[in-house]
């Protein structure tokens, strides 16, 4: 491979003898680029009222997905437990039933300590396990960022929904 | 990690027979054999840059004459914990020939390598880590402290038999 | 005075200590006394928690001596009791203002040990996603450095390309800054829709927002007269510290492992090494100015020639595969089990026509093997993998022994080398110089703490 030195644009120095007044110059086209900032359009949001748009991948809040008849999608098989790099973060109890059918007791994530990485959405066999475009999740104490079951799960229409929006198929059996 | 030997190197490993051929010398290797310095050859790593294996003894003439053929950068000093001993990995550059190449050199019963600032001051601050993650002592270094963890640490944390041993740290438990 | 000294002396572990330098000493007729000023751990020019123990005499430093560890989250030592894949999230807060580069050399360590190919499109998106953040990179630098000289404007100005650079890494990867986003052979998903259309929007913008950065910074009297002459470094200072990137560049050396060791596919794009002779502040503010319209060139290149196009003709195209695929399996079905008023088809017909198949084109996938991440274990082995960051040469040296988790992960941050050259620049030099010398070396202390 070559390896050509290129130089870059080359930024001459203002002789010295007019300095003032090439300063002055320089100062002045300075003050021109920032003022002609004066008119641009804001890029900033007026949050709480206006909410940014956010991408369809974005990293927020955990949910859990159902079927589409509202039934646990869930099959408890800790998948997402074990690639968590942060310890106990998510913590799963189930047990079969009759029938052998996974029934998930207990589905708790500690939104506190999670890092929002997105690996226990990446390795979900069933694609349960997902991630809301949801960051506003501040709250009094750390006991109430510990989601259980009931608010993580996302009912029947609404997972058809974020199936829908993130190109799986919708309807679930 | 149930075995205490070293990760065999990838180039070693011959499948077919058991008893693999001694690895020959690159052609780094050939030419700093060629100059009399005793070396070992460990064969490349994955991505190709040459391994080389040197006893203490021998580390700072080695290291010199690796200068002399152009490898002026000292990328990192890495200590390495094998349980029965611990090794001093050393990644050169050259910004001639735009090799890397790696130094592997075997600390003794005492934990001791010979410091290589004399060589390439860079390896200052990389030595003073790997002393105070791995518990290495680099002989010859001018001011051999702990640099990241605090001065009053108890114990080198990235050797795999450490423990948390220190009672101040009360407020880490769970 | 605006020389560093060029022996790298180890000045302060020469003295036995501090209070031996508090001699007073008479320069130009002034009594002056040597005092200790601590600079940090908190302080906001430092862009992290740096502590400098700085004597000075009057307005020079006498002696400087970095203290860090205040950042040190031990992430060498998380790595050995983590699987490969799990691992893989705490990366990004190794650097987190380049966290592409450090997930590309922890990938690349990992393909090399295992062997695994890598589709051409998987590394097309990997390198615009690189450039791209090389740019966020120097975005923030040139702000944050105008801002320790004393203006702010630019710092918004900074922040806004930057930010419109963020919400195309939030399209493709779902987050801002903490990615998490290469995976072993491949990426964690193929670039939205549109989204290549969408880069080359911004990155056209780009060029004209770097003209007015430069119409208001390049000849401005104040930045010139803190940078041009200040900090000057030579070559073999730099190499004597280990200092690697755009500071050593800036002394008229084109060492760029992109150009050198040329890794991914930049052998395939056209770009210039940009440098500058002159080894001050100012020739380092050139390099990196320089570097980012370089970045676009390169986004550019990769843009046009991206294997596949853009997203939504490849998803068209698969789609047409699956249905040849479904086709070929329902004629396969007829074959065995033909219906009584329904004639068979001819086995080796069908068996030619699946052999006609038409298949995704290796380079054209986002996944080369697939791999289970699960229960992803290298073979035996080490790897030491660089590539070239915003801050210079960043390498990973991974040890495996065959398990699921990695026997030692070592991190080579290009800051940790880059800091250790400060007190050499500084002793000697003006004071008020160290904000100007301190930002031009763009240190980033999570790196160097790890
Ligand atoms: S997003 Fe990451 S940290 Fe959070 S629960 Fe999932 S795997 Fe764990
Ligand atoms: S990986 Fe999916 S199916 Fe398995 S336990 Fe987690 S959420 Fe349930």
């Amino acid at each position: 491979m070559t390896n050509e030195p290129s130089k870059s644009q080359h930024i001459e120095a203002p002789a010295d003898d007019n300095r003032v007044l090439s300063g002055l110059l320089e100062i002045g086209r300075g003050l021109k680029t920032v003022l002609s900032h004066v008119g641009r359009e804001a890029v900033t949001l007026e949050y709480p009222e206006v909410l940014p748009d956010l991408s369809v991948r974005f990293h927020g809040r955990l949910c859990l997905l159902t079927k589409s008849d509202g039934t646990d999608l869930c099959i408890g098989c800790k998948a997402c437990a074990r690639v968590c790099p942060c310890d106990d973060l998510i913590q799963i109890e189930m047990h079969r039933d009759g029938d052998k059918k996974p029934v998930i007791d207990q589905f708790t994530i500690d939104m506190g300590r999670c890092i929002f990485c997105g690996n226990c959405t990446e390795v979900c066999p069933v694609d349960c396990i997902k991630m809301l475009p949801d960051f506003e999740l501040a709250d009094y104490s750390r006991e109430a960022l510990v989601l259980d079951k009931y608010d993580l799960t996302l009912k029947g229409e609404d997972a058809d929904e974020w199936r829908r929006t993130h190109g799986l198929a919708p309807s679930v059996t | 990690m149930s075995d205490a030997s070293p990760p065999a190197n990838k180039a070693d490993k011959t499948p077919a027979d058991d008893a693999p051929e001694p690895i020959q010398h690159g052609p780094l290797g050939k030419a700093l054999a060629d100059k009399g310095l005793t070396l070992e050859a460990l064969g490349d790593d994955a991505v190709g840059n040459e391994t080389l294996g040197v006893a203490c003894a021998d580390l700072l003439g080695v290291a010199k004459a690796l200068r002399d053929d152009g490898f002026d950068l000292l990328l990192s000093v890495s200590g390495m914990d094998y349980k029965e001993y611990r090794q001093s990995v050393t990644h050169l550059y050259s910004t001639k020939t735009y090799q890397t190449v790696t130094l592997k050199t075997d600390a003794g019963g005492d934990d001791t390598v010979p410091s290589l600032v004399p060589i390439w001051p860079a390896a200052d601050w990389h030595e003073r880590e790997s002393y105070d993650l791995m518990g290495i002592h680099y002989e010859g270094h001018p001011d051999l402290r702990r640099i990241l963890m605090p001065i009053d640490w108890i114990g080198h944390p990235l050797r795999k038999d450490y423990k948390e041993e220190d009672p101040r740290l009360v407020w880490n438990r769970r | 005075m605006t020389t560093a000294s060029p022996a790298p002396e180890l000045s302060l572990r020469d003295k036995p200590g501090f209070s031996d330098l508090q001699g007073v000493t008479v320069e130009h007729g002034l009594n002056t006394q040597d005092m200790v000023v601590n600079i940090g751990p908190q302080h906001p020019s430092t862009h992290g928690v740096l502590r400098l123990v700085t004597t000075i005499n009057g307005e020079i430093v006498k002696d400087m001596e970095p203290v860090i560890g205040y950042l040190h989250r031990s992430k060498e030592k998380m790595a050995e009791g983590r699987s490969y894949f799990q691992y893989q999230p705490t990366i990004d807060r190794v650097e987190y203002l380049s966290s592409f580069y450090d997930h590309y050399v922890y990938v690349t360590a990992i393909e090399a040990l295992a062997d695994l190919k890598v589709p051409k499109r998987v590394e097309y998106i990997r390198m615009i996603c690189m450039e791209l953040n090389r740019i966020t990179s120097h975005l923030l630098w040139f702000g944050t450095f105008l801002l320790d000289l004393g203006a702010t404007s630019p710092f918004f100005y900074a922040f806004r390309e930057r930010e419109a650079i963020f919400k195309l890494f939030e399209d493709i990867t779902g987050a801002r800054m903490m990615y998490n986003y290469f995976r072993f052979g491949g990426v964690n998903a193929d670039a939205p829709p549109g989204w290549l259309d969408d880069v080359r929007k911004v990155i056209n913008e780009l060029p004209f927002r770097f003209d007015e950065y430069e119409a208001i910074a390049n000849k401005n009297p104040i930045v010139m007269d803190r940078c041009i002459g200040v900090g000057v470094t030579s070559y073999q200072d730099l190499l004597d510290y280990g200092v690697t990137g755009p500071s050593m560049r800036a002394c008229g050396v084109a060492q760029d492992m992109r150009k050198t060791n040329p890794y991914s596919c930049y052998n395939e794009v056209e770009f210039d090494v940009p440098t500058a002779t002159e080894g001050d502040v100012y020739a380092r503010y050139k390099v990196r100015m320089a570097e980012m319209r370089e970045s676009i060139r390169i986004v550019h290149q990769l843009l046009d020639n991206m294997p596949g196009g853009d997203s939504a003709e490849l998803r068209k195209l698969e789609k047409e595969h699956a249905k040849v695929a479904e086709e070929i399996a329902a004629a396969k079905k007829r074959v065995t089990v033909a219906k009584k008023n329904e004639e068979a088809p001819n086995a080796a017909d069908v068996a030619k026509m699946a052999e006609k198949a038409p298949e995704l084109p290796f380079d054209y996938r986002t996944t080369g093997q697939k791999v289970n991440l699960m229960v992803f274990k290298p073979p035996a082995g080490e790897a030491f993998s660089m590539v070239e960051s915003p801050r210079g040469m960043l390498g990973c040296y991974l040890v495996s022994d065959g398990t699921p988790k990695a026997y030692r992960v070592k991190w080579r941050g290009a800051s940790f080398s880059n800091l250790t050259i400060l007190p050499s620049m500084m002793i000697g030099n003006l004071y008020p110089d160290l904000m100007a010398i301190f930002g031009s070396l763009d240190i980033i202390l999570p790196e160097v703490d790890r």
